[in-house]
């Protein structure tokens, strides 16, 4: 194995312009789903946990289905609705990387809704009740929520983050892993196992858990201040 | 004057409280006893306006609801500063933080101003909810359970800040407690509560050092006053 | 704190360094002399390999499977071209016909005429020589020639869409003959590659300009649905222009003594009689439904998982990608039909072991 990990680490640092082109594909897909999602799930959370509707409920129960979409089922519904034949062929997204951004939002934006939801509905009681006492506007209110959820907020967004970076079922089926186009760090590691090109699988999947380390990293320094 | 009639709160099947009529008087400190799940809590948030009566209703004659303050069992504390969750319902500005200051001051938390409100313990959370009230001028106050997290000494500290506060402003205080010595110290009236029903009521020396009906004598009796 | 977050990450690269010496080198199945055994039927074209020995181990020797037998006729697979036709039946997912599928049919006949030209020819022929040392593909000597003049590309027709099977895209041929074409023509072309049938069903679906698969069966329904056209220029839909062969590879010493069987199919019968273990690919591939077309018919062996139940001892129907079956055939020691392609990358790369 050793073997296969050293010619892992050389290949990274090679400059190999093809390995640099699938991390980029993949860093730019990667920011954009899950900041996307982040900014239409986050809302969507805060209001499920702290305001009433009618039929909330009945959408938290659809939103907790959703969180448990698997990747691949909404790749084949993307890959049918952009196809050469399907109904938003005008669009011409299919093989490109906006419709696998697009189909990647669609799968996190529910979790980060319901990441946020699970976390403000366990504060959301006793923050009104205090607030009600203390005679505070329901915009203040909304206010104080938002603040007190920042840090959900962070963990929420490296969920989602993890998720956008580790998926694979959507995005192969959308983009195509096109070389040096749609070819994410995901598919390439699927595509070379296939072929028996294990160290550049391997090359791969470290170079993926190295970016995942250090964003969790970047992310537990900026939590440091909470108690 | 604030007037309770026909209150009826259920949680299930069960009746949490049962009050066919009851009055506070402006001005007097009311103690409201009982043990755990007798129904004070019910009956503060009733009076808060937080909970809806399932039949009944809250009247009130010589105030309004903005001017009654209620402090909540658990009190939240905001992840700001101590300072600014006393400031919270005073809006901005000089004053308003001096205001806070001195209600800090009071409850024995000045020391604690610029410390960061969710890092409290328990104890200094319950003051810095009462110092959030005391700050402003209200015509009653509904406490529930103020001093259960404190050590003796800033239990001490937050009567001293009440009474001082209640004898400035002419405020109503209704609080529960289940430490009939701290109805003794705070009260003038005491309110006695067992599964949801008042089993009796009057001059806080009446009910604590006399009681009349069974129930009140048995809850005091696991006590030397 | 920041101390803690340093601690914790040196102690993630110490477990993963840690890990990765942990398991050392070889397992030693290879026990065999290093030098290849029973060369096969050698045809015009076949360099025999002459592999170094040196003092450390070449990547040949830390594998236990080998090339036991290939180019058989009945091992041998024609790819083809078709060209999608913008008039094609189109439908959508509910049956309704749609009529204004894009599709760049300009790109498409540019890049049918170069692949079917001089020079794409001579590429093919040469390609994979000088790393492996063998020939990965055959052009055949009968195939459509191209007249035409090839379009340089402009803003509309610039990108071009093919649709191609996983074997074809592993062989790396698409990643050597294609930038020659595009810097030439100034075209963009994108592969997507999947199984056979997957790869057929994009072009249906108004995902591809142009096919390249090798599976005639499958071609032949292709083109009788109406989705493949007759370019200017040339006689038919189906525009076969290279082969190459399957090979049979397997455990280096050889117990089902295929290599000295008269034919593939006589190779197939001694490994089914005396159930010496085999991978299937198992997923409808092209080699798939090649390898089942070798067994012998009293077997009864299909593309069925159920048709195999009753040989489940030595017959692993594994539905799996060539490079990971080849592991495990390497793993069992266990016979496997492979492209030739896909193999020698594998070997070169010493599979997974060591």
């Amino acid at each position: 194995m050793t073997g296969a990990f050293q010619k892992a680490f050389d290949l990274l640092f090679s400059g190999d312009a093809q390995l640099w082109n699938i991390v980029s594909v993949t860093m730019r897909m990667t920011l954009t789903s899950s900041i996307a999602a982040l900014l239409l799930g986050a809302p969507l959370g805060v209001l499920y946990a702290a305001t009433r509707f009618p039929g909330r409920k009945i959408l938290i129960v659809i939103n907790r289905t959703l969180m448990g979409l698997p990747p691949v089922v909404c790749g084949l519904l993307c890959y049918m609705l952009f196809s050469g034949v399907g109904p938003l062929r005008e669009l011409k997204l299919l093989f490109t990387v906006t419709g696998m951004i697009i189909a990647q939002v669609i799968l996190i934006t529910p979790i980060a809704a319901g990441s946020m939801e699970t976390y403000l509905s366990a504060i959301v009681g006793e923050i009104r009740e205090s607030a009600r006492g203390l005679r505070l506007s329901g915009g203040k209110t909304l206010l104080l929520m938002l603040n007190e959820s920042k840090y959900a907020l962070v963990s929420t967004y490296l969920f989602g983050f993890a998720r956008a970076m580790a998926e694979v079922g959507a995005v192969s089926m959308v983009g195509g892993a096109i070389a040096y186009k749609t070819n994410v760090m995901t598919t390439a590691i699927m595509m070379y196992t296939n072929r028996g090109d294990f160290t550049l699988g391997l090359a791969l999947g470290l170079l993926l858990l190295l970016i995942s380390l250090i964003v969790n990293v970047f992310a537990h320094l900026l939590q440091r201040r909470r108690a | 004057m604030i007037e309770l009639s026909g209150i009826k709160k259920r949680y299930g099947t069960r009746l949490a409280l049962d009050v066919p009529e009851l009055l506070f008087l402006p001005g007097e400190r009311y103690a409201l006893i009982g043990p755990n799940g007798s129904g004070k809590t019910t009956l503060l948030r009733i009076l808060a306006g937080t909970l809806k009566p399932d039949e009944g209703n809250v009247r009130l004659s010589g105030l309004e609801r903005g001017e009654i303050g209620y402090m909540p069992q658990k009190p939240y504390a905001f992840d700001l500063s101590v300072v600014k969750n006393v400031m919270l319902s005073l809006g901005g500005g000089e004053d308003a933080r001096k205001a806070a200051l001195a209600a800090l001051e009071r409850v024995g938390l000045i020391q604690l101003a610029k410390a960061r409100g969710s890092r409290l313990s328990g104890g200094e959370t319950q003051r810095m909810a009462l110092a959030r009230l005391i700050a402003k001028s209200h015509k009653a106050l509904l406490l529930d359970e103020p001093t259960a997290s404190a050590d003796i000494y800033a239990s001490d500290m937050a009567e001293q800040a009440l009474l001082e506060y209640a004898a400035e402003t002419g405020c109503t205080l209704i609080f529960s407690s289940h430490a009939p010595s701290q109805a003794l110290r705070l009260g003038t009236q005491a309110v006695a509560l067992e599964g949801g029903q008042i089993c009796e009521h009057g001059a806080v020396q009446d009910v604590l050092k006399n009681p009349k009906s069974e129930c009140t004598k048995f809850f005091l009796s696991h006590w030397k006053l | 704190m920041k101390k803690r977050i340093l601690l914790t990450a040196l102690a993630l690269m110490l477990a993963l360094s840690v890990f990765g010496c942990a398991k050392t080198t070889v397992t030693e199945e290879a026990t065999a002399e290093p030098a290849e055994t029973a060369e096969p039927v050698v045809m015009e074209q076949t360099a025999t390999e002459v592999p170094e020995t040196t003092d450390t181990p070449s990547p040949e020797d830390l594998l236990g499977i080998t090339i036991l037998y290939e180019q058989d006729d009945a091992m041998i697979n024609n790819y083809s071209l078709l060209a999608v036709d913008e008039n094609a039946p189109f439908v959508d997912a509910d049956g309704k016909s749609v009529d204004d599928v894009a599709l760049n049919t300009v790109g498409a006949k540019a890049l049918i005429d170069w692949m079917l030209g001089d020079e794409a020819t001579e590429l093919i022929k040469n390609y994979g020589y000088d790393e492996y040392g063998e020939y990965l593909f055959y052009t055949k000597e009968d195939k459509p020639v191209a007249t035409a003049e090839i379009p340089q590309a402009t803003d509309e027709t610039k990108t071009i869409r093919l649709s191609t099977t996983t074997s074809v895209n592993d062989s790396g041929l698409m990643d050597y003959l294609l930038p020659v074409f595009e810097s030439e023509y100034g075209y963009n072309v994108e592969v997507s590659s999947a199984g056979t049938g997957k790869a057929i069903a994009a072009a249906k679906m108004g995902n591809a300009d142009l096919i390249l698969v090798h599976s005639k069966s499958q071609e032949d329904v292709f083109v009788s649905d109406g989705f493949a056209k007759v370019l200017e220029g040339y006689d038919s839909e189906r525009l076969t222009f290279m082969y190459n062969y399957f090979v049979l590879v397997g455990p280096k010493d050889d117990p089902a003594q295929c290599a000295e069987a008269s034919d593939v199919k006589d190779a197939f019968k001694r490994i089914a009689d005396g159930k010496y273990p085999f991978v299937s690919r198992g997923d409808l591939s092209g080699t798939h439904t090649k390898e089942i077309s070798l067994w012998p018919e009293e077997l009864g062996i299909t593309t069925e998982a159920s048709s195999v139940a009753d040989y489940s001892e030595w017959y692993m129907y594994s539905n799996a990608g060539m490079g990971v079956c080849l592991t495990m055939a390497n793993e069992m020691d266990a016979y496997i039909l492979s492209d030739k392609a896909t193999f020698l990358t594998f070997r070169a790369n010493g599979g997974i072991a060591g």
